[in-house]
């Protein structure tokens, strides 16, 4: 009966030396990982400066209509009449006739000013994230419009889809509080 | 009797989450079939773009006038984004539905489950002799693990071509520790800077976008006098002195000056030779260190200054580097040093993909650098133990990699531009060696005055090839020669214009003039411009085994920068005026 | 076809851009955009867009404590309500929280990745994800599994689909337990060296949680439901990799599941309503003669140890270059290789390599490095894998008998069936 007990005894304090062990392990491992963190979550972002506009936004995203948007940094807009974001380089002519835009779903949305200025505004409920209006913004223009994921949108999966297949490494996790890359108050240098 | 009728109600609802959870399956393969159908038809992503819209604007691309073509354009137009958005809604509402009948099913058969629960029957579960089972599953755990080392093998033989270990460790040396991944890779495309086809329009450093003095132009002025003004779109008035040559990018000119007073750049315009802006570039050195001695030959301006599409970069005798943005603000500076230099600094600043290159070959810590064009940080830099020089460094791009060859007294580098490591170096020329090399295809040339003329032709992975050696007669100075069409042209300081053959070195033709060339020659529209240092006068030659000299055309002042072609016309930086010439 | 039709419209812009440039050319001097902000005389105010917050519902502590909270509640319920019910309905309200309500992501699952990343690279990692693998790990080591039937969503779902399990035989069963071992190592190797998430990729059910997803995975997820109907929990058994630390924790945790409050009478009704084949039932004490043999098996066995993780290694080394094909930079050579040359200009990646100035012997080396690297971290994992796989030998040769029904430390997930049919309340 003793030498029972006595194999109890040591039988549980192997076990928690056992138990200790692991746990220390796991313990090290966060702490390790998660030095100088703020604890906070991270979340997806485009930086547009990377951006290349290759049109995978638009459909590799996981959601039905995808969470990446054309979004309008208007500070840094031209007010171009000629658009390169809005009207297709052969347009015959610039109105806002159908085959004259850039974007396929007339998401751009372009209301006149004053003479010769012409706001452009995102109506985002159409907006596809196809980056069609990007690529002529920020190749012939000012760069004013430019992607990024909107939050409202986004489910933030921990591996996200369209990052997996971004060819210009341009997403990018950026803290949960300050959860968007805004072009026009990012520094111009990459 | 009570119990029966509350066992037969218990029934009666199981029998009923039961169906409830059966409608519900099927509800959902109903759902998912009509699911994967349309995924089956458009697959996994929908876009509103199709052929036949794209056919269709094409059409009023082509016939903007036909009225019909506009309509039919515009309904299909309307069609494709009323499809786009419907099936959308259609995936999305979808794939709801599919979701809430499994929820369905699944509460329907719980339900059912709970309502009926039956207690399964222990018997025969356990087994009488659980050690034949563990020794079966032994054996399985064995037989899996002879199952997994075949398909390990397998994967081995299918896979290994692209799994040799590499042999070559220079080139190995090259990559980064970690392997870029695609997007990396892209990044690295696009820093490359402007695309090609658009740099080659431009004039963005000494001796045109490739370096070679040979430019794509194929128009080019080929008469004009400047004594008479005939031929001449405009010139004005340099205010301050310095021998580089002028940057261009689209419709601005960029020139450097320096004097003992005061290092600028100037800005005019291609079209007007307005002056656009003029901005000072402060000192370098803080301490108030002395200013480097330099000769009056060379001046603090001798090392030519480089653009691209947003900025121009400018160096100075002085060891002061800095970026301007094309409105004349500087973006960055950087001091590079003391320059310690018999003549002073005169090595030109090369432009390659949003990098400077810099030869900074001075009596102490000489080195090859590259410059981030963005931020003006150090990329990277390979020190060197060379004597003075004042050649500039030459980016071979028709390799594999490119590369730079950094030339100087009895030792040209060739070095890898991504990492500035030293793959080979040979001994072309010796003396002060202030011309650069030119080069076309994989073969490159060097010549200095009481030294020789020298070719190499470049071998992959190894050391270039020397193909022959030319010592007789005179070779330049200052200019650089210049290669087209297996022909070698160089101008000397004495005011020979000598063509050799880039087969054997062999003179092909001489033509003897009064004064001495310090600017380089340079090939445009198929033919070989050179002008003087004392004179001025612009003589073109066809490039070819005759020789003929086509025109004279004189400035009425000395050069020594060399000019540069952009467009339809020739920027001409004279000891007094900078020119724009277009031809009578 | 549409890259295409994207060049044509860029080459035309350059023209256009000729033209704009000379207009605009007095204007772009001072700014340094192309076209300046202009003043408006109309009075006319821009509008800057909104830019929505992301909205988690709860803060990151919040987060961690709802996750400590309801593991609490699931071991309270194992241990002292012991009720099936319960259990079923509070796995229900944590499928709604963690499942539908924060989509399914991030999850102790996923984590392993970020984890393991975050270990080997150095690469920052948000304390909430490190306490989120962490925390089921320690409940795990306290109490047993209980995370896996009550928390987890993706056990939850497939509870909720069990309609009659089948009995596994035990040597299809150890067989299949091999694979969660290997979608652990591989998911490793191919976190670390940057070829994505490929446990996060193989999540059958997030689609669901989100309402949202490619079809196939849709119905891959639907396909393994079924498939739960007659096979418990397929996922959580023979794929999870999550589980399979889950069962070392278990293995020596300080308490586990009881089958029963009271004294065991070896009724076996348990034994028939375990749907994951997790109950131990009593072995008589074995006779000399078959004791000797388990032993002599048993010491084959341990002599065969080193043998099998040598071979773990070899065979993860040989299977690394295979691996290594799930990296964007090996896919490149191999898409290289098999195109002709003419064609090279429709694929984005060779594009996007060859513009950076490299070959297709850089590629080449850079694959070759990217498998050396594969190797190495699957020959680890060989290792691993050899380990696990002969200690599981090991313990197949048992020595000792036991008298009573007992729950399996390493697979109990704690559904609570047994509780309901336990005679001896």
């Amino acid at each position: 009966m003793k030498n029972e007990d006595k194999d109890l005894t040591r039988r549980k304090t192997i076990g928690w030396i056992l138990r200790a062990g692991i746990g220390a392990v796991i313990a090290a491992i966060v702490v390790k990982t998660s030095r100088r963190s703020s604890g906070g979550r991270l979340v997806w972002q485009i930086d547009p400066r990377k951006c290349i506009q290759c049109g995978k936004c638009e459909t590799a995203c996981v959601l039905q209509q995808s969470a990446v948007k054309c979004v309008h940094g208007i500070q840094m807009c031209g007010y171009c009449k000629l658009c390169f974001g809005y009207f297709k380089p052969d347009a015959p002519r610039l109105d806002e006739a159908a085959e004259n835009q850039i974007c396929p779903t007339g998401a751009l949305i372009r209301k006149f000013i004053e003479p010769p200025y012409f706001e452009y505004t995102v109506d985002e409920d159409l907006c596809t994230g196809c980056g069609l209006c990007v690529k002529g913004c920020t190749n012939f223009g000012n760069g004013s419009l430019y992607l990024q994921v909107r939050h409202d949108i986004c489910v933030n999966c921990n591996a996200c889809r369209i990052a997996e297949v971004c060819p210009s490494d341009a997403f990018v996790q950026v803290p949960e509080n300050d959860p968007y890359l805004l072009k026009e108050l990012l520094p111009r240098e990459t | 009797m009570d119990n029966k009728k509350i066992i037969a109600r218990y029934e009666l609802l199981r029998q009923c989450a039961r169906g409830m959870a059966f409608v519900a399956l099927v509800f959902t393969f109903t759902v998912g079939t009509l699911l994967s159908l349309d995924w089956y038809k458009s697959g996994q992503s929908i876009t509103v773009r199709s052929e036949v819209l794209e056919r269709a604007l094409a059409n009023v691309r082509d016939n903007p006038q036909n009225q019909a073509a506009v309509e039919l354009a515009r309904e299909l137009d309307q069609l494709a984004r009323h499809t786009y958005f419907n099936s959308m809604t259609f995936r999305q509402n979808g794939m709801m539905l599919l979701v809430l009948g499994l929820i369905a099913a699944a509460a329907g058969f719980g339900l059912a489950w709970r309502l009926g629960l039956q207690i399964p029957d222990p018997r025969g579960i356990v087994s009488a002799n659980p050690e034949k089972g563990d020794k079966l599953a032994v054996r399985a755990l064995l037989g899996a693990g002879v199952c997994l080392t075949v398909f390990a093998v397998i994967l081995q033989v299918r896979h290994s071509p692209a799994t040799k270990p590499v042999a070559d460790r220079a080139l190995r040396a090259g990559l980064t520790n970690k392997a870029l991944t695609n997007g990396q890779q892209h990044v690295c495309a696009c820093m490359l800077g402007p695309k090609k086809d658009e740099l080659m329009e431009q004039w963005p450093n000494l001796r045109g976008p490739t370096m070679s003095g040979r430019t794509a132009i194929e128009k080019a002025p080929l008469k004009w006098d400047g004594t008479k003004g005939s031929g001449i779109k405009w010139k004005v008035e340099l205010p301050a002195s310095g021998s580089s040559t002028p940057a261009v990018w689209n419709n601005k000119i960029f020139i450097t000056t320096g004097s003992v007073k005061a290092r600028r750049c100037y800005c005019y315009d291609t079209e007007s030779g307005k002056q656009l802006w003029m901005t000072d570039i402060p000192d370098g050195t803080k301490s108030a260190e002395e200013l480097p001695q330099v000769t009056e030959d060379t001046g603090f301006a001798a090392s030519s200054p480089a653009c691209d599409a947003d900025r121009v970069y400018v160096i100075y005798g002085t060891g002061d580097l800095a970026a301007l943005d094309h409105s004349g603000n500087i973006v960055w500076q950087r001091y590079l040093g003391r320059p310690e230099n018999s003549y002073g600094h005169a090595s030109s600043l090369t432009y390659q993909g949003e990098m400077l290159l810099i030869q900074w070959d001075q009596d102490e810590d000489a080195k090859i650098m590259a410059v981030n064009t963005k931020s003006g940080k150090i990329i990277w830099e390979t020190p060197r133990e060379v004597g003075l020089s004042w050649s500039s460094p030459i980016v071979m791009t028709s390799c594999d990699k490119p590369i730079v060859l950094v030339h100087a007294c009895d030792s040209t580098w060739g070095v890898e531009l991504a990492t500035g490591k030293k793959l080979w170096e040979v001994n072309a020329v010796g003396g002060e060696v202030a011309p650069a090399v030119t080069w076309e295809g994989d073969t490159w040339v060097a010549a200095n005055c009481y030294s020789r003329m020298i070719a190499f032709k470049l071998k992959p992975g190894a050391d270039p090839e020397q193909l022959w050696i030319w010592e007789d007669g005179n070779l330049p100075d200052v200019a650089s020669p210049v290669m087209m069409d297996g022909l070698i042209y160089i101008v000397t300081d004495s005011g020979e214009v000598i063509c050799h053959d880039l087969k054997d070195g062999k003179e092909v033709w001489l033509k003897e003039f009064e004064d001495g060339f310090y600017a380089s020659p340079i090939i445009a529209a198929g033919r070989l411009y050179a002008v003087d240092r004392e004179k001025g006068v612009f003589r073109v030659f066809e490039t070819g085994r005759e020789g003929k000299e086509i025109a004279v055309n004189p400035m009425g002042e000395g050069v020594n920068a060399t000019p540069a072609f952009v467009g339809e016309s020739i920027y001409v930086r004279g000891s007094k005026h900078l020119w724009c010439i277009v031809g009578e | 076809m549409r890259s295409n039709i994207l060049e044509n419209c860029m080459l035309n812009i350059g023209y256009w851009i000729l033209a704009a440039v000379a207009m605009a050319a007095p204007l772009t001097l001072t700014a340094a955009s192309r076209f300046p902000q202009p003043e408006f005389d109309s009075g006319y105010v821009a509008h800057k867009m909104p830019h929505p917050a992301p909205d988690f519902a709860v803060t990151p502590m919040m987060d961690i404590l709802i996750l400590v909270v309801a593991l609490c509640i699931a071991v309270v319920l194992v241990r002292k309500v012991r009720s099936r019910n319960w259990i079923l309905f509070f796995g229900l309200i944590c499928l709604g929280w963690f499942g539908f309500i924060r989509n399914g992501c991030f999850c102790p699952i996923g984590t392993i990745q970020n984890v393991a990343l975050s270990l080997f690279t150095g690469v920052r990692l948000p304390l909430v994800m490190g306490l989120f693998f962490a925390v089921p790990l320690i409940f795990s080591l306290l109490s047993g599994r209980v995370f896996c039937s009550v928390i987890c969503p993706l056990g939850a779902l497939q509870e909720l689909f069990i309609v009659k399990p089948l009995r596994m035989p035990k040597s299809l069963d150890a067989t299949l337990r091999i694979i969660p071992l290997i979608v652990l190592s591989v998911g490793i190797v191919c976190a670390v060296n940057g070829a994505g998430f490929i446990i996060c990729r193989t999540d059958p059910f997030v689609g669901i949680f989100r309402q949202s997803a490619a079809l196939p995975m849709l119905l891959t997820g639907m396909g393994v439901l079924l498939v739960g109907t007659v096979v418990a929990r397929p996922y959580c058994r023979y794929f999870c990799p999550y589980g399979v630390l889950l069962e070392i924790c278990s293995l020596i945790s300080w308490k586990q599941v009881e089958l029963t409050s009271n004294e065991c009478i070896n009724c076996r009704l348990c034994v028939g309503m375990c749907p994951v084949d997790a109950i131990e039932a009593p072995r008589p004490a074995l006779s000399d003669k078959v004791r000797g043999r388990q032993f002599k098996q048993f010491l084959y066995l341990l002599v065969f140890l080193p043998i099998i993780i040598l071979a773990g290694a070899g065979v993860g080394h040989l299977a690394g270059a295979g691996v290594a094909q799930l990296h964007p930079g090996v896919m490149l050579v191999e898409k290289w290789q098999s195109v002709e040359e003419h064609d090279e200009d429709l694929f984005p990646s060779i594009e996007a390599f060859k513009r950076s100035g490299g070959t297709i012997e850089q590629a080449k080396m850079q694959a070759a490095e990217i498998v050396g690297r594969f190797r190495e971290g699957c020959m680890y994992s060989g290792v691993f894998i050899g380990l696990i796989l002969g200690l599981r030998l090991l313990v197949l040769s048992k020595l000792q008998g036991r008298k009573v029904h007992q729950a399996s430390r390493s697979r109990c997930v704690a559904c609570g069936r047994c509780f309901s049919v336990c005679p001896n309340k």
